[in-house]
């Protein structure tokens, strides 16, 4: 069919290409009026639209300009350094108008690692982290398929300067950098109901807060749900990585309820988990709602106190997944979905910031979208977030950033900038839980 | 513009030029290299370019030439794979299903796992498209190119643009859509009308469930009707044949058969049990002659001469080769 059609589709262009047509003029990505760190990569973008090719865009900041002609926008790294000196880039376009980049003095962790994997789960092949440098177009290879005999690698974490990723299968373990010092763990113990799988690492280096958990994988009837992951059981524990140790605290380890997603608080005194009743599975997955907790942490012993409720899911009538405090103390993000633990193909998922001196809920309507918004991290000055959005195609997530001030506000997101602005169209793999680090891993 | 004309002219006759192989042609729909192509496949032979025939003619929707293709009873399961689905496409999946090697279910869902070949893993999701599970037809379609050797390919990524058109997911048919040289065609509206209206959470090997809610949604999709019940009878659930069997929809040989070892194991031999599964009085002789031969202790040999291409054989003597 294809052959039989493609001259036809030539023949048009070939008769399009003789004649003029204005159209509806785009960029992408869109960075008007972004918000950006001071040491973010250039913005590289194209024009979309028949004419685009005679695109003129100038670049202005204090008495520096740049300008580049053309549908591909790609701003030369020296340029662009010099002009991110300024507070402000205008920007003129003769196709679209004026608009400004904005350039925040608070700077992004150097660091973004994610797993490059396609949207889809059950068996895998040739995955990998990627650890890309923000301030520039460096990418590489933390750990690929080639280093692990095509094993699965997940579930990477940073904080501070240790980091932490998993090798999943027989030969597997958990591979902690601690300040350069490498080291592999096998974190399960008799009782578990399996090795851990999600994870924060305290602040000091010493202790690590894990889940364990059954996972199921499911597939909805209807096709616009798509994939749907639950846990028939999941508990909380705590690892001690100078001795061995795995504690698994009663209260975090109850048959009843399933205990998820833990981290630590900026400061390491507290740790943040979901918890949710047990249901009847997967009958009853609508009724699986996972409200916030939190429990006193004592990093001298890893023992901890009783849970206090921070979000409480029968009140939002939804579920809470992926909290994740800022290192500063003030904020908690987390997602929101209807229900369930794996939002990721929840299109009503948007992200959540709870004020943790009040309690109160920060307004996130400039940063979430009409699809799943998931998967954040934060910047180790508390400044900065980058989560996995679905939006633009929906099926593939992309890494977003965006700035949070002292006050909570937040600015609308922007879109991870490549070398080639096309990249995103081209690529057939999601950008699976952006985390973002001051050191490298490699 | 005389050179943008004539490259456009040569570009023409490049893409007119057929493949000179089904190798080729499913190499070059994969996006895969030669090199790739060997150390994914081997080198070329005469059984590789027959399971590319498959794949390549079942993409084009030429089910005719898959039933040419499989005429000849390889013993293997993706050949029985297309088999049924080149028959089940002409509405005799359950009158033809006796007369060819069944590897149990497995000739109609091809298995997915670590222990399948990466071909095999791409051809799963072709059933699930044609019944119209556009759930599984997807997470087979994303499968299959993760395990092509490129892990990309026009037939992958037309086949996603088809699925996300059929659901009414516009942003992410583009996202494909935008990647293919050439346009989707019309074929996917026919799929949009059979999917599931109905959501049930199951596990990947659950194909029960998607088939009860294609029906419930869609009660004429006798494909789906037909692939439920010779699910149930090759994994010799005669219980769960009965539940899903409705009297009138499709007659078939095969329910006839299955339905005299229900009546027979279950005692339900009276005139309303041959009427609800329209059993034929010549079936019901041929049923009792063989149950004559096999309770004297007829050898295997001499059964299967005589009853060999019978549900009644399959369901006494067929064993999985757990291998």
């Amino acid at each position: 069919m294809k052959n039989r059609l493609l001259p036809a589709i030539l023949l048009s262009l070939i008769l399009t290409a003789c004649t003029s047509s204005s159209g509806d003029i785009s960029m992408f990505p869109d960075y008007s009026g972004a918000t950006v760190p001071c040491n973010i990569a250039p913005l590289n973008f194209h024009y979309l639209g028949a004419g685009s090719g005679k695109a003129v865009t100038t670049f202005s900041a204090g008495d520096r300009s740049l300008r580049i002609r053309g549908r591909e926008v790609n701003i030369p790294a020296e340029e662009w350094e010099k002009l991110k000196l300024a507070d402000t880039i205008s920007v003129s376009s003769s196709l679209l108008g004026d608009w400004a980049i904005y350039v925040s003095r608070d700077s992004i962790d150097r660091y973004l690692t994610y797993r490059l994997i396609e949207p889809g789960y059950e068996v895998w092949d040739r995955v990998e982290i990627r650890e890309r440098d923000l301030s520039s177009f460096e990418e590489e290879s933390i750990i690929s398929w080639e280093d692990t005999g095509n094993s699965c690698v997940n579930c990477h974490i940073h904080k501070g300067r240790n980091s932490m990723y998993y090798i999943r299968g027989p030969k597997g373990a958990a591979v902690l950098n601690r300040d350069g010092n490498i080291t592999r763990h096998q974190l399960r113990r008799d009782g578990m109901v399996s090795g851990t799988v999600y994870g924060d690492l305290h602040p000091d280096g010493r202790w690590g807060v894990f889940s364990s958990n059954i996972i199921i994988p499911g597939f909805h009837t209807l096709a616009d749900r798509r994939l749907e992951v639950y846990d028939t059981e999941s508990d909380v524990c705590i690892t001690d990585f100078d001795s061995g140790n795995i504690l698994t605290p009663g209260n975090l380890a109850r048959a009843d309820v399933l205990e998820t997603f833990p981290c630590f608080s900026g400061d390491g005194t507290y740790i943040y988990y979901c918890a949710a009743d047990s249901v009847l599975l997967p009958q009853d997955i609508e009724k699986l709602k996972y409200s916030l907790f939190k429990v006193s942490f004592d990093s001298t012993d890893g023992s901890t106190g009783e849970p206090v409720i921070v979000w409480d899911a029968s009140k939002h009538d939804a579920s809470a997944c992926h909290p994740k405090a800022s290192p500063n103390g003030k904020w908690l993000l987390f997602t929101v979905a209807d229900y369930g633990t794996f939002p990721i193909w929840h299109q009503e998922c948007d992200l959540a910031l709870i004020d943790l001196r009040t309690g109160t809920a920060m307004p996130m309507d400039a940063v979430n979208s009409d699809r799943s918004d998931t998967y954040h991290s934060w910047s180790s000055n508390s400044r900065w977030i980058v989560f996995a959005s679905k939006r633009g195609d929906g099926q593939y997530g992309r890494p977003y950033f965006c700035h949070i001030d002292e006050d909570g506000n937040v600015t609308s997101p922007f879109i991870l900038p490549q070398k080639d602005s096309h990249l995103y169209e081209k690529t057939l793999k999601s950008y699976n839980i952006p985390d973002l680090g001051i050191i490298s891993s490699k | 513009m005389r050179v943008f004309i004539s490259l456009a002219i040569a570009a023409l006759l490049a893409s007119c030029a057929p493949a000179t192989s089904y190798r080729d042609a499913y190499f070059r729909s994969s996006d895969i290299s030669e090199e790739q192509g060997v150390a994914a496949f081997g080198e070329p032979d005469e059984y590789t370019e027959w399971l590319f025939s498959l794949a390549v003619e079942a993409d084009r929707g030429n089910w005719e030439k898959v039933a040419e293709l499989t005429a000849s009873d390889r013993k293997s399961e993706i050949g029985t794979y297309y088999h049924n689905l080149a028959n089940a496409m002409h509405g005799c999946l359950a009158d033809s299903l006796m007369h060819y090697y069944q590897p149990f279910e497995r000739g109609l869902f091809l298995p997915m796992g670590e222990k399948e070949s990466r071909f095999v893993m791409a051809q799963a999701g072709e059933v699930w498209w044609q019944l119209g599970e556009l759930t599984m037809a997807e997470h087979h379609t994303i499968l299959g190119m993760i395990f092509s050797p490129s892990q990309s390919g026009e037939r992958y990524i037309r086949r996603l643009a088809e699925i996300n058109l059929a659901k009414g997911d516009t942003r992410a048919a583009e996202k494909y859509i935008r990647l293919l040289d050439g346009p989707v065609g019309d074929y996917w509206r026919s799929r949009a009308p059979l999917a599931p209206k109905t959501d049930v959470l199951h596990s990947a090997t659950d194909v029960r469930t998607p088939l009860l809610m294609l029906l419930e949604a869609n009660p004429a999709n006798l494909m789906a009707y037909e692939y439920l019940l010779c699910y149930d009878l090759l994994t010799k659930d005669i219980a769960a044949f009965v539940r899903d069997f409705v009297p009138g929809k499709k007659s078939s040989r095969l329910f006839e058969e299955a339905a005299l070892i229900y009546m027979a194991s279950s005692g339900n031999t009276g005139e309303e049990w041959i009427d609800h599964f329209s059993v034929n009085y010549d079936t019901y002789l041929e049923f009792t002659s063989f149950s004559e031969a096999f309770d004297r202790g007829e050898t295997l040999d001499n059964l299967q001469k005589s009853f060999g291409d019978s549900y009644w054989f399959y369901y006494k003597f067929a064993q999985r080769n757990e291998k």
